[in-house]
């Protein structure tokens, strides 16, 4: 009994000593548990890093498969209810009468995007040196659809911000994030996801720039318009129709063309399954 | 059979209930279960840091800053370190506003000859240097692998402080000479003042070794700025001043000596 006993009481330090021998040991840790061939849904809530023209922040949900530990395929749907020109954008006009081109002031509402996420590096991390969480650095990539939209009239008109719609554009978006695994069904995300959307805009709801001018000078009495293009989309009110294909004809009236990066910090919460 | 005593008893039952400790670190390795160190290879506790870093601004259309920033501070335990932060930045106003200002509208009404008015545009401040006191707070150490054989320790903060900066402005959009003609570079409304200023951050360190750590952080800076309303826009000096915070976000990238 005690020599079992002296045993128990050698072992820490045998340990302790041999710890410095084992650290040069090569190892490979079990995991505890797998994300492969399990799906993932994650609600993130995100807001635009690079707001200089625009201003968007909203919500997305994204549906992943992991086909392997470090591989997964991904489905991914956001939407901004936050997307508007930004306050520098807004002041362009009223103090100095410019604005941006419309190309680079066209607002991201909402897209879908398709692709597949690779997570090359895992690691753990200690909060106050108490619990042991483990966490994932990974990379992501899709094709998918933005649905844009051009702000018409300023935050201070009279009704408010009004918008045009400029309809879909193609979309793809890089992404690098961190997940962090607060149990085998729960993880925490942090990403930044840079959405890249081309804008080319020749019509603002269906209207290209000379019905615009025409439904300026005579709003709901515009004859000869576009097919698709109706002055009532412009608003409620005639003053309301005037205004906003007023805009909409001084926008499109230098036609523009860019490649947008929309660059969004994005916060979520997972659920494996 | 002899009974043991009761510290006896007491050492051995607290042997005992270390083993398990231990056991959760138990690895896989080529000759079976292995012990493994847990805990922070790097110490940082009752040790002095000196940092320098790069620093450029984000999201300040206007204005382009780009500078240094020296910090020096102390750990007093492994999740936190106070110390100072000393700033110095190279400063312009950005091309974005030298667009700005090659289309500026007419000071006066062509056609009657009357002065026009006009607000200033906001978030044209420079600041040019500061000194701030500073606290960062570091709960998480973490251990990445690299290509599954190289480990990259690192400790995630958050940070803030407060102190007072020097800063220039220079108005984007009402000229400092009287007159209706266009303005000429160069003679745009500009004063220098020192103002208090305070800071709100994140960032991480990775650790290249005991003393040398690489630094990444993102800081939010804020502070009381003003700008002109309604000014006469033939006449420096008209107009109302109207107060707002005035922030910028700073990226920061650097290194870090621990002694």
């Amino acid at each position: 009994m005690r020599l079992l006993l002296a045993g128990l009481l050698i072992a820490p330090v045998a340990l302790a000593q041999s710890d410095r021998e084992v650290q040069r040991v090569h190892v490979v840790e079990e995991r505890p548990f797998s994300e492969a061939n399990r799906f993932e849904l994650t609600l993130f809530g995100q807001g635009q890093l690079n707001p200089r023209y625009t201003v968007h922040a909203g919500v997305g949900l994204e549906l992943s498969y992991h086909l392997r530990e470090n591989l997964a395929a991904l489905i991914a749907v956001s939407y901004n209810p936050i997307a508007h020109q930004s306050a520098l954008t807004e002041e362009l006009a009223a103090n100095v009468d410019q604005q941006p081109v419309a190309a680079s002031a066209l607002l991201l509402q909402a897209d879908a995007l398709a692709g597949l996420e690779l997570m090359p590096i895992y690691g753990k991390i200690s909060v106050f040196d108490g619990k042991v969480l483990r966490l994932g650095l990974y990379l992501n990539a899709g094709l998918g659809a933005a649905k844009t939209r051009l702000q018409l009239r300023p935050s201070d008109a009279v009704g408010g911000r009004s918008f045009g719609d400029t309809g879909f554009r193609p979309e793809a978006a890089l992404g690098i994030g961190l997940r962090v695994f607060a149990g085998d069904r729960m993880t925490v995300r942090l990403e930044v996801r840079d959405r890249v959307y081309s804008a080319y805009v020749s019509k603002v709801n269906g209207c290209t720039a000379q019905d615009a001018g025409v439904i300026r000078r005579n709003g709901t009495a515009a004859t000869g318009l576009t097919p698709g293009c109706s002055a009532s989309s412009f608003g409620g009110s005639e003053e309301e129709i005037k205004s906003g294909a007023g805009s909409a004809a001084i926008q499109l009236g230098d036609p523009s063309s860019s490649v947008i990066n929309n660059i969004a910090f994005q916060g979520g919460v997972s659920w494996l399954f | 059979m002899d009974q043991p005593s009761r510290i006896f008893l007491l050492f051995a039952a607290a042997s005992i209930a270390a083993l398990p400790a231990r056991g959760e670190d138990a690895v896989m390795g080529p000759g079976g279960p292995a012990p493994t160190v847990r805990g922070k290879l790097y110490q940082v506790s009752r040790r002095w840091e000196v940092g320098f870093a790069f620093t450029t601004a984000l999201n300040d259309s206007l204005v382009d800053q780009y500078g240094g920033l020296l910090s020096i501070s102390y750990h007093p335990n492994e999740w936190m370190d106070v110390g100072v932060d000393l700033l110095a930045n190279r400063t312009s106003l950005s091309g974005l506003s030298g667009q700005i200002r090659s289309n500026l509208p007419s000071r006066a009404n062509p056609g009657t000859g009357q002065p026009n008015t006009g607000d200033e545009m906001e978030g044209a401040d420079q600041m040019r240097g500061g000194a701030l006191a500073m606290a960062r707070f570091a709960p998480i150490y973490g251990k990445l692998s690299l290509a599954a054989e190289l480990p990259v320790h690192f400790q995630a903060y958050l940070l803030a402080g407060a102190g007072g900066a020097a800063f220039r402005h220079e108005s984007v959009n009402l000229c400092g000479a009287p007159g209706d003609g266009a303005c000429a570079p160069g003679d745009y409304q500009s004063a220098t003042s020192l103002k208090p200023i305070g800071e709100l951050g994140a960032g991480m360190r990775v650790y290249l070794g005991q003393r040398w750590s690489l630094r990444a952080e993102l800081r939010g800076f804020f502070y009381p700025a003003t700008v002109l309303r309604g000014a006469d826009l033939t006449q420096p000096g008209t107009g109302t001043s109207a107060s707002y915070l005035g922030t910028f976000t700073t990226l920061v990238l650097g290194a870090s000596a621990l002694f």
